[in-house]
């Protein structure tokens, strides 16, 4: 590997000819015509970035902010108005799962075509026959035409066939979101391989889910710019910002994001999981006792646009009303939340909802079932709740959103709603039972019985 | 297909592109040509003996028109139906090879819609893809006729091993002509129309079912231009009277037909960038 680079992508920008036909574009293209402004559509303005060698990364932005048209540059599928795309090793790109099967082949027939467009040579389609189809569970329908599959199948074997290729660098759109869960894992899987062994990854998917569990770094794309690229939770909690905001606050959010975003470059080049919370979290775990950290603070915190209510403060505080956020498992704690109210609402609930550092969401707690909510505050009230909660988790840090939700014409909406609002940590134990994040033990002691 | 981009283009590349590209595709190539040839005759009740009867048929019928109806004969002397019926089908021979590859090439990257824009892949393999798949085809059909030959005449001429050096040239400017149309296609949609009924002029403008020595002095030059004029009569030579082409006329030919292989191979590669975005 010469390069520590695999996809350097410099200024690219692509334009988009409306209302054209192709006669059109073959004389504008010839003859290098002046285009007026409202007949073109820039799809991409002067986006860059890097894939390192080994990365994950990852491309978030709404429908048509052009995440598929950088993907179709780099993959070379488009050619890019200007600038530039270096590749550096043999890439293969699987922009839509089996765009190159046809119908009236045999899934046999189609894994040899499939294999050969993305560069796999005879031998190795036939070396890993075996491990493709029992990948894609058609070991009995292998030989039908490939008409005769269900759209899951034919997704199971595209995908199946494109993992097998060995790529150095592979460019993936939107192709996770296929079969069922079972097979979702097992793709997950395959890609984290994948990853293991080298492979640089870019990928374009709508789940913030997929991104946060997959990628190392992330790029949210926005009406054809480049917003931010950065580490993913923080690209991944911007893009929800800017999906749910009401279409006036977009503008502003934008230019808060693209005004944040060259700020702190810090996450350039570095491709780590890194959690935003107390870099001193070490220390305080020796203290085996609950208490308040002050270093301990969410750095991801994101306010959401207010629907008519606006969460003054939110804490977690001991059933004395002291202030927290090192706690022990199990403990009851209370959540503090003070809101006010700027347009009446109608059954009011609360709420917050606590995630891993790299956020899984693991579980959320409400102040009332669905209907039962306060039935009614009236304009200018201001309220505190206080949800209790045991945090049956393991020794680790924890973010949590924190929400008001109330009823409204089109179902129940957030008036109001901070994620990352709170961040506390659990404190350690010894001889604990418990491992990963949710404490499932019981009172009862195991027992293992020894058979002869 | 994988690609491995980098920024600085080799004379050289450039310069074998042609053939470059066929051989770093070849495994897609090898797939593909296989499976248009499976997929045509596939389901189909006859199967591959549609290759054997369409040929059989369709000289059947212009036997019956030209040979018995209209009385065509290759020379006034001559009297023979059976000499023109295989005359007629060599000249056929040929024609359908170019009239498969250029009647396609307009459409080709339309076509392959998800070639173009779903898959990474070397687009300008697909017109040796149908020029590979009209010589299967051709083959089939050239072996036809040997069957025909040898149970009227006996054993052929042994000039018939100089048929692959006599079809080198035109299967090089047919590459050429498809690289050309295939990318002019995309952005002229008459062009299929357009190449239809120039090929029909092509078949008849030749002489595939009239001897040459019969179109009066003044136009036949008409028929010296036609691309496919000499590849009927070379084959004709070869297959049937035995005479070996002309060495010098053939080298003019065959390295004018790739220089052309390589102007279309070039144009095709330069306005390839274009593609995605108007189809």
């Amino acid at each position: 590997m010469s390069s520590e680079i695999a996809v350097e992508v410099k200024a690219v920008s692509k334009r988009y000819l409306l209302q054209t036909t192709p006669t059109k574009h073959l004389k504008s293209r010839i003859f290098k015509n002046q285009i007026e402004d409202s007949s073109q559509h820039w799809a991409l303005k002067n986006v860059s970035l890097e894939l390192h060698r080994g990365e994950t990364l990852g491309i978030m932005g709404r429908n048509g902010c052009g995440k598929s048209t950088l993907l179709e540059i780099i993959a070379g599928t488009l050619t890019a108005t200007s600038g530039e795309v270096q590749i550096n090793g043999v890439l293969a790109a699987l922009l839509e799962l089996g765009a190159g099967f046809d119908p009236e082949l045999s899934g046999r027939e189609n894994v040899y075509i499939y294999g050969s467009l993305l560069g796999m040579s005879r031998r190795d389609i036939e070396l890993r026959f075996h491990e493709i189809i029992a990948f894609a569970e058609l070991e009995s329908y292998i030989d039908e035409p490939v008409k005769t599959y269900s759209s899951g199948m034919f997704m199971r074997l595209a995908f199946s066939v494109a993992v097998s290729s060995t790529p150095e660098i592979l460019v993936v759109d939107e192709a996770l979101a296929v079969g069922d869960e079972a097979f979702q894992r097992r793709c997950f899987a395959r890609i984290e391989a994948l990853k293991e062994s080298g492979v640089s990854i870019l990928f374009v998917s709508h789940s913030a889910g997929i991104v946060l569990e997959l990628c190392d770094r992330a790029l949210l794309l926005d009406r054809g710019e480049s917003l931010l690229l950065g580490p993913p939770r923080e690209v991944v909690s911007q893009y929800h910002r800017l999906v749910y905001a009401p279409a006036a606050e977009q503008e502003s959010i934008r230019a808060e994001i693209l005004a944040g975003s060259s700020a702190p470059p810090d996450s350039e080049g570095n491709p780590t999981k890194e959690p935003s919370a107390d870099p001193n979290a070490q220390k305080v775990e020796s203290l085996e006792q609950e208490r308040l950290e002050p270093n301990l603070l969410s750095k991801s915190r994101l306010e959401y646009v207010s629907r008519g209510a606006r969460i003054n403060h939110c804490a977690i505080v001991s059933p004395e009303g002291a202030p927290l956020n090192i706690l022990k498992r199990g403990k009851l704690y209370y959540l503090e939340v003070k809101a006010t109210f700027q347009k009446p609402a109608y059954n009011v609930r609360c709420g917050m909802l606590i995630k891993t550092v790299v956020g899984t969401e693991l579980g959320g707690i409400v102040s009332a079932p669905p209907s039962e909510g306060i039935e009614h505050i009236s304009q200018g009230t201001s309220i505190t709740a206080r949800i209790p909660f045991r945090p049956r988790l393991t020794s680790d840090t924890y973010f949590s959103n924190v929400g008001i939700v109330a009823a409204s014409p089109e179902g129940e909406v957030f008036l109001h709603r901070i994620s990352d609002a709170l961040t506390f940590r659990i404190l350690q134990e010894r001889n604990s039972v418990i491992t990963s994040s949710v404490d499932f033990s019981a009172s009862e002691k195991s027992t293992i019985k020894i058979e002869d | 297909m994988p690609t491995k981009r980098h920024p600085s283009h080799h004379a050289l590349r450039t310069l074998l592109g042609p053939i470059l590209c066929l051989l770093e595709a070849r495994q897609i190539v090898y797939q593909l040509t296989r499976k248009r040839i499976v997929l045509r005759y596939r389901g189909s009740f006859l199967g591959l003996l549609w290759t054997f009867i369409l040929p059989g048929l369709t000289l059947a019928i212009y036997t019956l028109v030209f040979g018995v109806v209209l009385r065509s004969r290759w020379s006034p002397d001559e009297s023979s139906t059976t000499q023109y019926a295989l005359l007629l089908y060599l000249g056929l021979c040929v024609y359908w090879f170019v009239s498969d590859c250029l009647g396609e090439a307009p459409s080709l990257i339309r076509n392959h819609v998800n070639y173009v824009k779903k898959v990474v892949f070397p687009l300008e393999v697909l017109p040796w893809i149908s020029v590979l798949d009209g010589l299967f085809q051709s083959a089939i059909r050239i072996s036809v006729f040997l069957i025909a030959y040898f149970v009227f005449y006996g054993i052929p001429p042994w000039t018939l091993v100089l048929l692959p050096l006599v079809w080198l040239p035109i299967c090089f400017w047919t590459l050429g002509i498809s690289w050309v149309l295939a990318a002019t296609g995309v952005f002229v949609r008459d062009l299929r129309e357009i190449v239809g009924l120039i090929l029909i002029g092509f078949m008849f403008l030749s002489p595939i079912f009239y001897s040459l020595d019969r179109v009066p002095e003044s136009a036949r030059f008409l028929l010296q231009l036609n691309p496919i004029t000499l590849p009927v009569l070379q084959t004709r030579d070869v297959l049937y009277y035995g005479v070996i082409p002309d060495p010098a006329l053939w080298s003019i030919i065959t390295f004018a037909s790739i220089l052309f292989a390589w102007a279309g191979h070039a144009l095709f590669m330069k306005s390839r960038g274009a593609f995605a975005d108007v189809i």
